[in-house]
């Protein structure tokens, strides 16, 4: 009876913690479930993981939470009782904040005015400026954030940005905050930083959910892990009893044997691309370096340290100030991208959906556009709209790619992270001549399983003689994969390693000193 | 390579299922016209007579010409509103030239023609190289285009009136073909082939809306993006000309503000042509349809005796449900 009692009173304590509770939330998009009868629930003050491949349905959780959609089934309990949200105010409203991944912030406000935007401190009907500095300072110094506030936000990095969110976030204090990604833009000192703010937020008596692709930062900071797979919740357990593997197998539900695929060096001397002081103030200062015929050569750097600059000048979205860039031996200078193309030279870009997806375009119509005219038309000029469905069948089926998709006419808002990614690679798969590739963050917000598939594609380009230059942030992911490595400093390349010299204190060491 | 091997099948069959129907959204304006048809015809039965179904051809195909060109400003950049103010340009500058003494009616339709797609040319300048947005520099160069207009044909109070016309110069205009067809009409519907071709069916039309959906996608891949946007004003310039050209041959003369009737019109049909196929930008066959559609209001209303004004209320109406239309359904992305 006693022991009864006892399991009771635990069982009920244990529901009085429960801050949210998700019972069988099923939502369906037009051609996907994107959440499958899922169970959720997150203990009060706690810091919950939840990961996932891309399309897992972790951002649809999130919508739900933050009552930007309703579930088409399920119930939502909020300590207990029933909720039910039918506007994202209702939300805020109980105490749910989300930093959102895609950064939300005003360009032309300042910090302080972003934070406190929509609940401005007034002063004869009008916005008292120093009183909403003042305001965002003091919430700032409760979380231990340190950035400035007076300066307008399109002239701050993304790190500071993504302070401003989470400050944003605190102008009410919140009981539920939701970080969705926050550190897929950050660098590596910068992540320790938001980790402790994170730790700050924490013992303030704050829950969190913390959504990410990289298992060390979920594994370090959570205390619980909920894992999604297809749109299910597949397994939640206490991080403690979790190790990195059996995540990774929850996850993609089979053994990741080995992280990257075997490195087998391709390389033969002849230098494909040869790059001599380049200079275009501010971001990149002086710059020399080669690509060898097969190579995959990796360009790491913190976040602004010029390697992105470095690629848009070479394909010729850029001027240079000064220095010499030398392709195939010849000079390649004053290039536009359509000669870049022209001549085999090719680039993914970083910031996909700026840079790379056309909204208006299908599967199909995204791979064929750098074709369209050159291979793909036919009779008056016009399009051959079979020989570019099939084009794109064929590079959307290759075994390379691998493309998942329902209909080659699909709109690509449909698709997840990695199989946009997928469409955009698939662009440039079949431009004959192809002979530099350079693939700026690659694999950037994509799930573990398609990274990996990006890793084999690179390689397999370099074994057909393309020069394949990674650029990359994530330091294991480019020592895992490149044969040679550049390390960026603000502008300058601060070190070159060589396979065999491969080690994360050495490349950290120039990046960071 | 174990690893691209994943079990999502099932996940994207059972959710395949739930695609709706949407038939009726993309046939909408299609729809529209057959019920506007037939409400007209049992109202008066002589609306379906063969003679009234060509003025109705007649009437789109000036509002036609000059949306289609907009249409294609509206796919590489943004609207257009001096399309209508070209036209008028071209029309003035072809009867100037007739009082001129120019007796040569291939050298009036050239000359007038080559204006209109100058005047074109001097948008693309401002709105590609200098990058201001063409709805502004639109509403700047219509003022100017106006005022060239009207400095021309100042002499004759804003009308010039040729008391001779070269031979042959009302013929496009006014001439029917077979006794049946206008002219207009055939010229409009060559057209629209044509910009199907163009616009829908070739390379250089998938770069104009690829730039027009994204410039700075479309340098990745490689696209010349001014090139392409100024081929799409030298074309919609082309375009206004033309209709200008018309517009003198059935008057047999020029005013200015003689095309100002048609700037609205053309717009909604742009909008309106949106919805077509459920596309939601613009695109030529719905620009097509819609000017159809709103001329069909108009004759019919008259055919029925309405006030010619009840035609504002429905235009009007009309561009509202559409946005309605436009704003709603497939938008929450995964």
């Amino acid at each position: 009876m006693i022991t009864q009692k006892l399991e009771n009173s635990i069982k009920e304590k244990d529901q009085n913690n429960i801050l949210l509770k998700m019972n069988n939330i099923t939502k369906y998009y037009p051609g996907i479930i994107a959440l499958d009868d899922v169970t959720f629930s997150v203990k009060k003050g706690e810091i919950h993981g939840v990961i996932g491949e891309n399309g897992a349905g972790k951002s649809t959780l999130c919508n739900i939470v933050t009552g930007i959609i309703r579930p088409d089934k399920g119930k939502i309990y909020w300590k207990n009782k029933e909720i039910h949200f039918s506007q994202p105010k209702d939300a805020l409203n109980i105490g749910i904040r989300m930093v959102y991944q895609e950064r939300n912030l005003i360009p032309f406000l300042t910090g302080a005015q972003n934070i406190c935007l929509g609940d401005e401190e007034l002063k004869w009907f009008i916005n008292d400026e120093q009183a909403i500095y003042d305001r965002a300072c003091k919430i700032s110094e409760q979380l231990g954030i340190n950035v400035v506030l007076n300066e307008r936000v399109k002239y701050l990095s993304s790190s500071v940005r993504q302070m401003i969110e989470i400050i944003r976030a605190f102008i009410k204090q919140p009981e539920l905050l939701i970080l969705d990604e926050p550190t897929s833009s950050l660098t590596e000192g910068d992540i320790k930083v938001l980790f402790e703010v994170i730790r700050n937020i924490k013992k303030e008596g704050v829950t969190i959910i913390f959504i990410s692709h990289k298992l060390h930062e979920v594994f370090d900071l959570t205390d619980n892990i909920t894992i999604f797979r297809n749109g299910k919740s597949v397994f939640s357990s206490k991080t403690s009893d979790l190790d990195r593997n059996e995540c990774i197998k929850y996850m993609i539900n089979r053994d990741l044997k080995n992280a990257y695929p075997k490195v087998i060096d391709y390389s033969v001397p002849e230098k494909v691309l040869e790059v001599k002081n380049l200079q275009a103030l501010p971001e990149v200062k002086d710059i020399s370096f080669y690509i060898k015929k097969g190579e995959l050569l990796g360009l790491y750097g913190l976040v602004g340290s010029g390697r992105t600059e470095t690629a848009e000048i070479i394909y010729g979205l850029r001027e240079k100030d000064k220095g010499e860039i030398l392709y195939n031996k010849k000079p390649f200078n004053n290039n536009t991208t359509e000669k870049s193309i022209k001549e085999g030279l090719l680039l993914l870009p970083e910031d996909r959906k700026e840079h790379a997806i056309f909204d208006i375009f299908n599967i199909k119509q995204n791979i064929s556009i750098p074709v369209i005219k050159t291979k793909l038309s036919g009779i008056l000029g016009m399009i051959n709209f079979k020989k570019e469905k099939e084009y794109a069948k064929h590079i959307a089926d290759s075994p390379s790619l691998r493309l998942k998709y329902r209909s080659i006419n699909q709109s690509l808002s449909t698709l997840s992270g990695g199989n946009k990614q997928k469409v955009i690679i698939g662009r440039w798969l079949e431009i004959e001549n192809t002979t530099l590739f350079i693939m700026d963050e690659p694999t950037k917000g994509i799930d573990v399983g398609t990274k990996y598939e990006i890793y084999v594609l690179a390689r397999e380009l370099a074994k057909k003689g393309v020069a394949v230059l990674f650029i990359c942030s994530e330091l294991p992911e480019l020592l895992g994969i490149s044969d040679r490595l550049y390390v960026y400093r603000s502008g300058y390349i601060a070190r070159e390693l060589k396979r065999e010299e491969f080690s994360e204190e050495e490349v950290l060491k120039y990046a960071l000193a | 390579m174990e690893l691209s091997k994943t079990n999502n099948k099932d996940h994207y069959i059972k959710a395949h299922v739930l695609e709706g129907k949407t038939w009726y959204k993309d046939y909408l304006l299609v729809i529209v016209i057959a019920v506007l048809l037939i409400v007209f015809t049992v109202l008066n039965p002589q609306f379906v007579g063969i003679d009234n179904i060509f003025s109705i051809l007649n009437f789109a195909s000036l509002t036609g010409i000059i949306a289609l060109g907009m249409t294609i400003i509206m796919i590489i950049s943004g609207i257009d509103l001096s399309g209508a103010v070209i036209a008028n340009l071209s029309a003035i500058i072809s009867v100037y030239l007739v009082t001129k003494g120019i007796n040569n009616l291939l050298i009036i339709l050239t000359i007038s023609i080559l204006v209109a797609i100058v005047a074109s040319l001097i948008n693309s300048i401002l709105v590609v190289y200098i990058k201001i947005p063409s709805f502004i520099v639109t509403i700047a160069t219509s003022a100017v285009f106006q005022g060239f207009c009207r400095s021309i044909a100042f002499g004759g109070a804003g009308v010039i009136y040729p008391k001779k016309l070269p031979h042959g110069f009302v013929f496009l205009g006014t001439h029917y073909l077979g006794k049946l067809i206008p002219m207009p009409v055939i010229i409009f519907i060559v057209t629209v082939f044509i910009m199907i071709i163009i616009i829908e069916l070739s390379p250089l039309g998938r770069k104009m809306y690829a730039v027009g959906s994204n410039p700075e996608v479309s340098r990745h891949v490689g696209i010349e993006v001014n090139k392409v946007q100024i081929y799409g004003f030298l074309l919609a310039g082309l375009l206004y000309g033309i209709a200008g050209i018309i517009m003198s041959s059935q008057y047999a003369a020029a005013m200015v503000g003689m095309s100002d009737g048609y700037l609205f019109p053309a717009v909604i049909s742009i909008l309106l042509g949106m919805i077509f196929l459920s596309l939601k930008f613009a695109n030529i066959k719905g620009t097509f349809i819609s000017a159809i559609l709103l001329s069909i209001l108009v004759n019919g209303f008259t055919m029925i005796n309405l006030p010619f004004y009840w035609k504002n209320v429905v235009q009007g109406l009309l561009l509202i449900s559409v946005v309605i239309v436009l704003s709603t359904g497939k938008r929450e992305s995964v």
